[in-house]
């Protein structure tokens, strides 16, 4: 490649400012000449700083993550921190998480608004208390996920050096439980010419005999994304600490007619009736998103398959493909190898293009190694979505000890990256989730929190049968509302549902007016992270639409239009439909924990996560409320609200 | 015969000049400000033999660059030349955001588009358009009609936000 790219390369990866802007006189020491011996007192300082630090901390290879780094004084107002306080390399401020075009316009609406003032105390209060998340800096995709010797291992998209996507390598934690975490020191970093750009996205795979493998995507020197083996190096070690690189690395190039650029994050493998390995790899032709099938041995030597495992016209490139199976009659996850008449197969993508997470069902044929969706009107990346709201790159893993399949997924930042700066972190990842086939309505998946997160709950509410009219709001007095675990059902009025006319009017939780737009049979729900005066309130509601021939469709949103009075948020109105079937209460479930909200219908059928970053509705002065805005329809409300406990991510 | 031979070569260089004009062209018309596009990449040279549309992306770095550059030091030079009271909040915000185009974002957006994962150099465009913008908003907020930088915020913001078209053919 002919890109210059020396200012990436040079080990100073941030074009400093033409001149220094400083308010503190501050001299640039370019200024002066120190003499020999201010030369010779300031080598013995360091000197002596130097063997101090490797005294202190000579055992620790962990030396990234200790230190969360200077804090800005309370009460400082980020927007007018000026240039002074915080290291030039982690600048920057955007509204990112961008969907067609559109999003990030928003800032465009509020010329004449002054930005918003955050201060030490509101950016604080973002940071969650039982999500995963390193102690500072950028964290994007999950990696690697697995079980081993009684130790769940996350390895996370990481940059070490800010709170900005870049310089990534490998982070590393473990749990017992999916929920509390250690942090390890990263399991891999850029340091070898095929990763030396980046040591991105990679998936696990175990051998019959227990061995562990890692396939992950590098870089290269002349960034061409090639994959990548590596393995423990001690095996014997549970927390699998250190890492090595197969000497023999890449073991996959690019293969012709696939852009040197598109061919990134390779899946666990499974196995196939001649004894081979099987992986599949995300990329594009044109705009037509692909996944590549390889067949191996020995993870060394691959084998290119004819065609495609599938693709999809007009999906763009295909990031963090996952597939596996999952059954048609037991609840157990199936590892990623079983196959069988009693077996469909899941294939999700993450679109680039649009930065969701989309899957569909189908039919793996083993023999010609291609993938049938059931219906190809909802085939991948334009139909289903695993989660409708802010959920990108996930990926699943089979836990071989709880016999489940586990889902995990990269929940990025929707404030300004100046905010990012001053908390000095950016990015979580979800509450794991278990992913089962729908045997209900055999068209979709289910996801649901791992039940582990249900032992930090505390402090039961529970409402029962609370009648809420239409047109009003009833709080919900439990406390502080900041970590909670929500659970509740709606029973509406089956003969006003009878009565209702019907419309020809389409609904749309994302085009429509959100919680404020009111129909006969919605919306109905619950407003979290609101404030006494309802100034700031994020309602996550069902929709309920009668259409002419007295059919129902129900939808499922959470809109954030008034989730914070700051302008420099995203506030987008999230949703899709949720299947219920006859018989069904309406039910959802709601975990809040700070500035993520994670919200699920019918038991897990459709999710919207959502990130809020609230200005008034923080620390005790956050409520829950419940709400009706239908005109036509009471509900009748049955609730269970649990405080949650933090779950003290630890360092090693 | 060599008026043959001129003629030919004639003709295969206006067809790779064509060819080029052609990228350059059919890459601006999906942007929000063809002028202004082709116009910036044009005063390039890497624009002529440029083959990739990753190339183009770059230039526009560049170019927001450039006068991202121009307004930290006008900026740097008002805030030094004893600038009217109500200037000085508004400046010293400026500054800020300026840091963070040059210093982040535009440095973002240069190593995800040489690393090839270019939907971080959407992030980086956004970013930058979004500061420039902010910037003028400081002015604005506190009933400033007329803003010292607004040729320049005007300027980057229309810059990142055409880099931003570009950057989305790479996803």
């Amino acid at each position: 490649m002919s890109i210059p790219n020396s200012e990436t390369n040079n080990g100073v990866p941030y074009t400093q400012l033409p001149e220094s802007d400083n308010d503190s006189g501050n001299t640039p020491t370019r200024c002066r000449r120190p003499n020999k011996s201010t030369f010779m007192i300031l080598t013995g300082l360091v000197a002596f700083l130097l063997f101090f630090v490797a005294v202190k901390y000579g055992n620790n290879d962990d030396s990234d993550d200790v230190n969360p780094g200077p804090v800005p004084p309370e009460e400082t107002v980020c927007n007018m921190l000026g240039s002074n306080l915080m290291p030039l390399t982690t600048m920057r401020t955007l509204a990112r998480g961008v969907a067609e075009g559109v999003s990030a316009k928003s800032r465009g609406h509020f010329l004449g608004a002054r930005p918003f003032p955050w201060t030490q105390k509101m950016l604080a209060w973002q940071r969650t208390s039982f999500h995963f998340q390193p102690k500072k800096n950028w964290m994007n995709d999950p990696n690697g996920p697995l079980y081993y010797k009684g130790w769940y291992h996350l390895f996370y998209q990481y940059n070490p050096e800010a709170a900005v996507w870049g310089n990534i390598v490998w982070g590393h934690a473990v749990s017992r439980d999916l929920i509390h975490w250690q942090h390890l020191p990263m399991a891999m970093v850029a340091d070898q010419w095929y990763d030396i750009n980046g040591v991105w996205t990679g998936s696990a795979t175990f051998l019959p005999n227990g061995d562990l493998i890692m396939l992950y995507t590098g870089s290269t020197n002349e960034s061409v994304q090639v994959q990548n083996l590596a393995y423990p190096a001690d095996p014997s070690d549970p927390l699998l600490r250190k890492w090595i690189k197969y000497e023999g690395n890449p073991v996959l190039i690019p293969p012709p007619g696939i852009g040197l650029k598109d061919f990134r994050d390779p899946t666990t493998a499974w196995t196939t009736p001649e004894g081979k390995w099987r992986i599949t790899i995300g990329s594009k032709i044109n705009k037509t998103g692909i996944s590549l099938v390889y067949d191996t041995i020995d993870f060394k030597n691959f084998e290119l398959l004819k065609g495609v495992l599938h693709g999809v016209p007009g999906t763009g490139m295909w990031e963090c493909v996952d597939f596996y199976p999952v059954s048609k009659i037991v609840e157990n996850g199936l590892d990623t190898s079983e196959n069988g008449p009693a077996v469909k197969h899941v294939l999700k993508s993450s679109l680039d293009d649009d930065r969701n997470d989309y899957y569909a069902l189908g039919t793996y044929d083993v023999g010609a190694g291609k993938w049938v969706p059931d219906n190809p009107i909802i085939d991948v990346g334009i139909g289903l979505r695993y989660d409708y709201g802010n959920f990108y790159a996930s990926k699943t893993f089979y836990d071989q000890e709880k016999k489940r399949r586990v889902l995990w997924a990269w929940i990025k930042e929707t404030d300004s990256e100046a905010a990012d700066i001053c908390r000095g972190w950016a990015s979580l990842q979800s509450i794991p989730r278990t992913i089962k086939y729908d045997k209900k309505t055999g068209s979709n998946i289910i996801t649901w929190p791992v039940a582990e997160v249900e032992n930090l709950r505390s402090n039961n509410n529970e409402f029962n049968k609370v009648v809420v009219k239409p047109g009003s709001i009833v709080p919900l007095e439990v406390g502080s509302a900041t970590q909670l675990d929500i659970m509740a059902e709606f029973e509406v009025d089956q003969n006003v549902l009878k009565k209702v006319d019907g419309s020809n009017a389409t609904y749309d939780c994302i085009k429509s007016g959100g919680s404020a737009e009111r129909g006969a049979l919605g919306p109905f729900g619950l407003l979290v992270l609101t404030d006494n005066s309802l100034s700031e309130q994020t309602p996550i509601y069902f929709y309920i639409a009668k259409d002419l021939t007295g059919n129902f469709n129900t939808f499922f949103c959470n809109d954030l239009t008034r989730s914070s009075e700051a302008t420099d948020v995203r506030k987008l109105i999230y949703g899709s439909t949720v299947p219920v079937l006859l018989g069904e209460k309406l039910s959802l479930r709601i975990l809040v924990d700070h500035s993520i909200v994670e919200s699920f219908a019918q038991n897990g059928r459709t999710a919207i996560t959502s990130r809020v970053y609230p200005t008034k509705a923080i620390y005790e002065n956050a409520k829950i409320y419940l709400f009706n805005n239908a005109t036509d329809i009471s509900v009748t409300a049955t609730i269970k609200i649990w405080q949650m406990n933090s779950a003290n991510i630890k360092s090693n | 015969m060599k008026i043959l031979i001129f003629l030919m070569m004639f003709l295969a260089m206006l067809l790779v000049t064509n060819g080029n004009n052609n990228l350059v062209e059919t890459t601006c018309k999906n942007t929000p400000n063809y002028n202004l596009c082709v116009k910036t990449l044009s005063l390039d040279k890497r624009s002529e033999t440029a083959g990739d549309i990753t190339t183009l992306a770059l230039i526009m770095v560049d170019a927001i660059k450039s006068k991202a550059n121009q307004a930290a030091n006008t900026i740097s030079k008002l805030r030094h030349s004893n600038p009217p009271q109500a200037w000085k909040d508004p400046l010293k915000n400026c500054a800020f955001s300026y840091k963070v185009i040059l210093t982040a974002s535009m440095p973002e957006a240069i190593e995800a588009l040489t690393k090839g994962d270019p939907k971080f150099a959407e992030d980086g465009m956004v970013g930058s358009s979004g500061d420039a913008q902010e910037c003028e908003e400081y002015f604005k907020a506190i009933t400033i009609k007329y803003s010292p930088l607004s040729k320049l915020n005007i300027d980057v913001h229309e810059l990142s936000d055409v880099g931003r078209a570009i950057v989305r053919n790479l996803l």
